[in-house]
């Protein structure tokens, strides 16, 4: 049997509020292969964001477990999970989150400089490359367009060989045909690296290319059916 | 360890590529604190190592030894001769009088041998050798502010004591001029054989002869030291004063360095105002970078890589601004060479002083780590799972104690580098834990000032509502403002009044009935005559004499002078020459403090009245014995009586008060007291000048003026580093509110949205910015008045005095400053349109 890439077990996520409790995750069970890539839809405010958050060792769960490629989460401190995160997990955010003050190629190469890897500069110039990028390397990100950010961030995220990918709305801030020229981007690096992708949409089309789609509710999970 | 700070401070460097965008603040702020500790440092060093360099011109020989009264005796006079070259020189007060008018004068005879170090020189056109006979005239060479005075030139003749001289000569510069301390008058020197001719010197005349010595073997400093200490063996009944040349100016040393002190002082309160600013900035800066800080997190960067890599970014932009500090700090004795150096009487030394740069430079360091680190520690509360909100939202979590412990630690470092480079411990420590208390009341104050706010029932004013509840919202500038501004006025405060304290002093301390004149040397066959004469001139109610004569204290209880032990403030009595006196009756502004005083006409053994603080310095009791010479005599006499003193009355009294018979046959002159009302004192000091020629006359006015003059430029120079102080509370309050810009742009749009008008909004910006003025200067006057207080009661020793105008003023300047930092920083968010800053939202 090959083992799950991702696994949660009956995860609740309960946050504190002024206003009271508010249960984010009601018992999340889940399990990802390896290399499989997962569309999660739902509408506003069910969880989905939340879902990633906790896989990427962000949140810590109430209660429930999350193994992800054989680590356990929630007995880990602040520290190892920051480990985990560098060594393991690839983000993707709406926003891009590039670093404002460092160059296209520094943004790519600052997890892997941290984390040690003696050639991070030539790993992320051929980061860069492979997104299309190998011409803007000392561009800062002020200086480059919506795609052009989102792809150096698709750079950051598999730079240094992380084997998740989590992606939040990728495309919410950019225009259609960017937007799908970055999808291709992603579906194709996510193959080539053998990674497993979970890819947060609204977008029911954009969800229909992974392989399989789950639907966040009240913070229940469901498989949905393709189609 | 290395690999991590390595990585930092690459990354720091790259992230410091965009520029230095919002650190202009921090820097100012960094920057003024530690380039005011550096320049006054640096300059007080300076001043020191040129005095000290220049030891042997200024004090004019290796070593001299003085004596006031009397010359050196044959045996002491073949000991100065054995070690080497010998200058001798006299130096006294003297009324020099011309074309009909009368001024102070200080005479100094010297010997061909002078100056042994250094040039004597003349202004052009001096008569050569100046100071030589010609035709029955001796000449002198003058300091050119006596021709001004006098209305002379050079040629002209001029009279001191019995005798004409013609001034050959106008001096240019007096290698040793600093050595004899504070002079009342223009300098006039002349040869030995003129200031005998003048009929001057008199039994009891004050004058100090000097004799100094260049030495012939070696001239080291150790080597000048160890004949000050055989001569202090082989001579201990001399009584004279034996300087080295490292101690050529001790004066102007100890002035320069108490200046100096003070106002490290205060520059070290500006670098502490400059921290909060430091505080703020850095706060600033991780609110600006929260979203760059939450992305590293999410890269799977540690706390500590993230921390560690912010803190190296302030770190490198601190030293930039230390380093700029640091190279002014460098400059500043070459520049005040450059700039001042013709008219400073004080020699400057050009070389780098580095101790007095590496203290600044530390000190900045330590400062900008100790306010830096706990704004810093809030990267650890901003969670990753920030960037998959909408809004970047800082999480709450527990004070980092870590944190807090490195920031006590580097205060703690600062603090014990502040203590060990200053020699009074006792008053820097209070300073600074009263800048430390001022710090935290502030802080206390402000915050229960927001607390107050927000309990109180809400104003139904809209504005005032407004402007009061702006003071709490989450984000509010309050506490930073109030802090730097009022520390701020603290120090401007405590300083105003002590500045007016001490003026009120100078001016209050002259009593109603204050002499107008003080006059010295009046002969004791001519003090009747002097007496009668004076009463006779238009304007003078009251003549009051004393007779006077030198001695010096040798033995106390029957224990040598340098053996007794005895209390610091009391220890000038038993040094050198000291002004004694006789009397028959308690003198006047003194009053009997314990036993009692001796019947008139007294004939018994030798007794003595003693001042009581001197008394109890000496740990003397009514019945004990002390042994003074007088004129070579010793005379020992019990102790009847201690008196207490007002000094202040300016009347004449002296430490020691001897029963009639002990001194009255002993050569003596009188000191006088001359009172006025109305008349016209020049016509006065001319009149007794020309009748009195061997007299000197010192107009009280002009020594006080004197005295003032030097306390001014101290205070001035203090009042110069206090405006640094203010200037940085300023930028400091200016940065706390140009760091809440951004919200209250917004704030404004949406007032403006709904319906606020530009000066409804600015009615309540003025009533906010009004108020948090007010309370720092509430905060200013209380507790600026309170270190006035304390300085003026402990330490100088007045009679502390308020100023309800100083209180106004600070108020005044409190307000106008919040009010027009917070308009001009504000200004943008009211003059923002609506429409285009909704659009982008």
């Amino acid at each position: 049997m090959t083992q799950s890439a991702i696994s949660l077990e009956n995860v609740h996520l309960t946050l504190g509020s002024r206003a009271g409790e508010v249960h984010i995750l009601r018992g999340v069970s889940l399990s990802a292969k390896a290399g499989e890539a997962i569309g999660i839809v739902g509408p506003s405010g069910s969880g989905k964001t939340s879902l990633l958050m906790v896989i990427a060792g962000l949140e810590p769960v109430t209660s429930g477990e999350i193994t992800v490629r054989g680590t356990t989460l929630h007995d880990k401190s602040e520290e190892a999970l920051a480990r985990f995160r560098r060594d393991t997990i690839g983000i993707v955010f709406q926003s891009f989150h590039l670093i404002p003050t460092l160059t296209a190629i520094d943004n790519v190469a600052i997890p892997m400089e941290f984390k040690g890897v003696a050639d991070a500069t030539d790993r992320a110039r051929a980061g860069l490359e492979r997104v299309g990028l190998g011409h803007r390397l000392s561009h800062y990100p002020g200086q480059l367009s919506g795609g052009e950010q989102q792809r150096v961030a698709i750079a950051r995220a598999l730079a240094s060989g992380a084997k998740i990918l989590l992606a939040d709305e990728p495309t919410g801030n950019l225009d259609q045909e960017t937007g799908q020229s970055i999808i291709d981007l992603l579906f194709d690096l996510k193959d080539r690296e053998g990674a497993t992708l979970l890819l947060v949409t609204h977008d029911r089309a954009l969800a229909q290319r992974c392989g399989r789609i789950i639907e966040v509710r009240d913070g229940k999970v469901s498989e949905a059916r393709h189609g | 360890m290395i690999a991590s700070l390595m990585l930092w401070l690459r990354y720091a460097l790259k992230n410091l590529r965009s520029g230095l965008k919002g650190f202009w603040i921090f820097l100012t702020c960094l920057t003024l604190g530690v380039m005011a500790i550096a320049i006054v440092g640096s300059l007080s060093a300076a001043i020191e190592r040129g005095l000290a360099e220049q030891g042997q011109p200024l004090l004019g020989g290796d070593l001299e030894f003085s004596l006031i009264h009397r010359e050196v005796n044959d045996k002491e006079l073949a000991f100065i001769r054995e070690q080497g070259t010998m200058s001798r020189i006299a130096t006294m007060r003297a009324m020099a009088t011309a074309n009909g008018n009368s001024t102070l004068v200080e005479v100094k005879a010297v010997d061909d041998a002078y100056p042994l170090y250094g040039a004597l020189t003349y202004e052009p056109g001096a008569q050569r050798p100046p100071l030589n006979i010609t035709d029955s005239i001796h000449g002198v060479a003058v300091d050119p502010l006596l021709l001004g005075r006098l209305g002379l030139k050079q040629g002209d003749q001029i009279r001191i004591g019995t005798q004409p001289f013609v001034i050959k000569a106008v001096i240019a510069t007096e290698p040793d001029r600093i050595s004899d301390g504070i002079v009342l008058g223009p300098r006039l020197l002349m040869s030995h054989a003129a200031l005998e001719s003048t009929g001057l010197i008199q039994p009891g005349s004050l004058i100090t002869w000097r004799y100094r010595v260049k030495l012939s073997g070696d001239t080291s400093l150790s080597s000048a030291k160890a004949i000050v200490e055989k001569a202090n063996t082989a001579f201990p009944e001399s009584g004279w004063r034996i300087r080295a040349r490292d101690n050529a100016a001790q004066g102007a040393e100890r002035f320069v360095e108490r200046l100096g002190y003070f106002m490290s002082l205060v520059g070290i309160a500006a670098l502490v105002i400059g921290g909060a600013g430091v505080a703020n900035a850095v706060s600033a800066f991780v609110t600006r970078r929260t979203g760059t800080i939450a992305t590293l997190k999410c890269l799977g960067l540690s706390n500590r890589d993230v921390v560690g890599l912010f803190l190296t970014e302030i770190v490198l932009v601190a030293f930039m601004g230390i380093a700029v500090a640091l190279a002014v700090g460098a400059a500043a004795p070459s520049v005040a060479k450059l700039a001042f150096g013709a008219l400073l009487p004080l020699p400057i030394a050009t070389s780098v002083e580095w101790s007095a740069l590496a203290f600044a430079g530390a000190l900045g360091l330590l400062t900008t780590l100790a306010f830096a680190i706990l704004p810093l520690a809030r990267v650890g509360r901003i969670p990753g799972a920030a960037l998959f909100r909408s809004h970047l939202v800082e999480g709450r979590g527990r004070r980092s104690w870590m944190a807090m412990g490195f920031a006590g630690l580097m205060l703690a470092l600062a603090t014990a580098l502040v203590l060990v480079s200053f020699d009074n411990m006792r008053v820097t420590a209070l300073y600074l834990a009263g800048l430390a208390g001022a710090f935290l009341l502030l802080t206390a104050l402000a915050y229960l000032l927001i607390r107050v706010v927000s309990a109180l029932p809400r104003p139904r004013n809209i504005l005032a509502r407004h402007a009061l509840q702006s003071l709490h919202r989450p984000g509010a500038s309050a506490v930073s403002v109030i802090l730097a501004l009022g520390l701020g006025l603290t120090l401007f405060v405590a300083l105003a009044l002590t500045d007016r304290t001490i003026s009120n002093e100078l001016r209050a301390g002259i009593p109603e009935k204050a002499p107008a004149f003080f006059v010295l040397d009046v002969r004791n066959e001519e003090l009747s005559a002097f007496r009668a004469r004076a009463l006779q001139e238009e304007g003078v109610t009251s003549v009051n004499n004393a007779p006077m004569l030198r001695g010096r204290m040798v033995s106390v209880k029957g224990v040598p002078a340098d053996k007794v032990e005895v209390a610091p403030d009391a220890a000038w009595a038993l040094r050198g020459d000291r002004g004694l006196t006789y009397s028959d009756v308690l003198p006047e502004g003194s009053t009997l403090a314990e036993g009692e005083w001796w019947p008139k006409d007294y004939a018994g053994p030798p007794l003595v009245s003693m001042v009581d603080e001197i008394a109890e310095g000496l740990n003397l009791k009514i019945g004990d014995k002390i042994t003074v010479n007088v004129l070579g005599r010793e005379i020992e006499a019990e102790v009847r009586n201690f008196r207490r003193v007002n000094w202040r009355s300016m009347g004449i009294n002296f430490v020691m008060v001897f029963s009639a018979n002990t001194l009255k046959a002993a050569p003596h002159s009188h000191v006088v007291t001359i009172e006025m009302e109305g008349g016209d004192e020049a016509k006065f000091l001319n009149t007794m000048a020309l009748a009195y020629p061997s007299a000197t006359t010192v107009r009280v006015k002009d020594a006080l003026t004197t005295v003032s003059d030097l306390l001014g430029k101290m205070l001035a120079a203090v009042r110069g580093a206090n405006a640094l102080t203010l200037l940085t509370g300023v930028l400091v309050l200016s940065g706390a509110l140009a760091a809440g810009l951004a919200s209250r742009s917004y704030e404004a749009v949406v007032l403006k949205t709904y319906g606020a008008t530009r000066r409804q909004l600015l009615t309540s910006f003025v009533l906010e910015y009004g108020l948090l003025g007010f309370v720092s200067a509430l905060f200013g006057i209380i507790v600026g008045s309170l270190g006035a207080w304390y300085l003026a009661g402990f330490i100088l020793e007045l009679p502390f005095t308020f100023s309800w105008p100083i209180a106004a003023l600070t108020s005044v300047v409190a307000m106008a400053i919040t009010i027009c930092a917070g308009l001009v920083v504000t200004a943008r968010a009211l003059s923002v349109k609506p429409s285009g800053y909704l659009r982008n939202e």
